[in-house]
């Protein structure tokens, strides 16, 4: 089929739209007149959303710590949670400051290679949040309990008093092996689950698939002004 | 409400028409106001005297179809999800549009943006919006004439389903009729980039066929 011949058949879909371009006017009419119903994809929701609970996060780790800091025990796990809400928050950051500079009206080469590496930042974080949360999450348990603990008994009881060490331990060593097996397993799941769409995203997620596709699409549109 | 005669020396009937709002109806309405309102002409006779809103609606109205086709062909079976995001995109950055460049290309832009982004994240999640939609192009095939235009319809449509988003984007410009120069200011690749793109889809299309 020829460019030409394509033209000719796309005209024709000029004389098919009618009926679909009254409704198009109403729908455009109540966008203008009720701006509070628009059904629009926000990108900045859940990098505000992570940054205030990074934030929030950061907050009671540096009291927790200032509080705590000649007991080494509870200095580990409050740290690596810090840590965690630290990089959090500094990939949260840069996500909106993408998206605030992103201009919708800009050439489409180019925002569409920003929005990209916008999705490949977030690919990686999505990755690295479930990739440490075994970790993460253990360690925000063990700083939670004593908190309530400690609140709850006036300072008498000490968590990792009641704890058998070796448990603790376990769970720390869980959580490190876990980054290695969860990438792991994810790839090997991931290929299973080709006709479970929700699952494969996830699984594409944490495994990296979704990252190369992410950086080819980069890359691809990069190269479209490039080339002559 | 400001009342003007229609001044284009390319209507025939001069009828009287209000800012915003056309006393003219049917086919003839359509056809009347795809030659009275050009963005250009629009925006130099009704900046002054309307409201942002007014002008908004009126420029939509006059490039309706161009949005429609942009969302026939990225949406599909989701077309009307992509056509309020794209409204929504457009008005909400119609406060910063540049009135002495040209409406389509700032227009065509927003909407290949918004419908790409739209486009992929569908897909991410296994929601493909690869269908054609029937009822998007009113397929009623009530004759067998219809139902072969319905069919070449179906081809063009797996056709762009076939190009990458970058292609689509430029074959949609293209089919619509953009010279070189406006595929590659809305695209923002060079002239010379357009053609050799273009050369390497017929190319394509025509090893496709042998």
């Amino acid at each position: 089929m020829q460019l030409e011949e394509l033209q000719q058949q796309w005209q024709r879909l000029d004389q098919k739209l009618d009926l679909s371009l009254a409704m198009q006017n109403e729908l455009v009419k109540q966008v203008v007149m009720q701006p509070a119903q628009q059904r629009i994809n926000r990108l900045a929701i859940w990098p505000a959303i992570d940054v205030a609970f990074s934030l929030g996060v950061l907050l009671l780790c540096g009291s927790f710590l200032g509080n705590n800091w000649q007991d080494t025990r509870l200095m580990i796990p409050a740290e690596v949670v810090m840590i965690g809400a630290l990089a959090l928050l500094i990939s949260s950051v840069v996500q909106l400051n993408r998206i605030v500079s992103l201009d919708w009206t800009s050439p489409v080469a180019e925002i569409q290679k920003s929005l990209e590496q916008l999705r490949a930042i977030r690919i990686q974080q999505f990755s690295w949040v479930i990739l440490l949360s075994p970790l993460v999450g253990f360690c925000a348990l063990i700083v939670g309990l004593y908190w309530v603990l400690n609140w709850l008994s006036e300072g008498r009881v000490h968590i990792l008093d009641k704890l058998d060490p070796w448990w603790v331990i376990g769970n720390y060593v869980f959580g490190l092996v876990f980054l290695p097996l969860g990438y792991y397993l994810a790839r090997v799941l991931a290929r299973r689950c080709q006709h479970q769409s929700w699952w494969q995203a996830v699984l594409d997620g944490i495994s990296g698939m979704s990252l190369k596709r992410a950086t080819i699409e980069v890359e691809r549109w990069s190269s479209l002004g490039s080339r002559g | 409400m400001n009342r003007e005669k229609a001044g284009d020396p390319k209507c025939s009937c001069r009828s009287t028409w209000v800012v915003g709002q056309t006393f003219l109806s049917g086919r003839h309405k359509q056809e009347c106001l795809c030659r009275l309102m050009t963005s250009e002409g629009l925006l130099s006779s009704m900046s002054q005297t309307t409201s942002e809103h007014d002008l908004f609606l009126s420029l939509m109205e006059s490039h309706q179809r161009m949005l429609f086709k942009v969302c026939w062909v990225y949406g599909a079976n989701q077309r009307d999800d992509l056509m309020q995001e794209i409204i929504v995109r457009l008005w909400g950055a119609f406060g910063r549009y540049d009135r002495n460049r040209k409406f389509s290309t700032w227009m065509y832009r927003v909407s290949l943006n918004v419908a790409i982004d739209f486009r992929r994240r569908q897909q991410r999640w296994g929601r493909g919006a690869g269908l054609f939609d029937e009822a998007g192009a009113e397929a009623v095939a009530t004759s067998a004439e219809e139902a072969t235009k319905m069919q070449q319809l179906r081809e063009l449509h797996d056709l762009l389903e076939a190009q990458s988003d970058a292609d689509r984007a430029l074959l949609l410009l293209y089919l619509e009729g953009n010279s070189y120069q406006e595929i590659g200011d809305v695209l923002g690749i060079t002239e010379t980039n357009v053609g050799t793109r273009l050369n390497r889809l017929k190319k394509s299309m025509r090893d496709a066929v042998s």
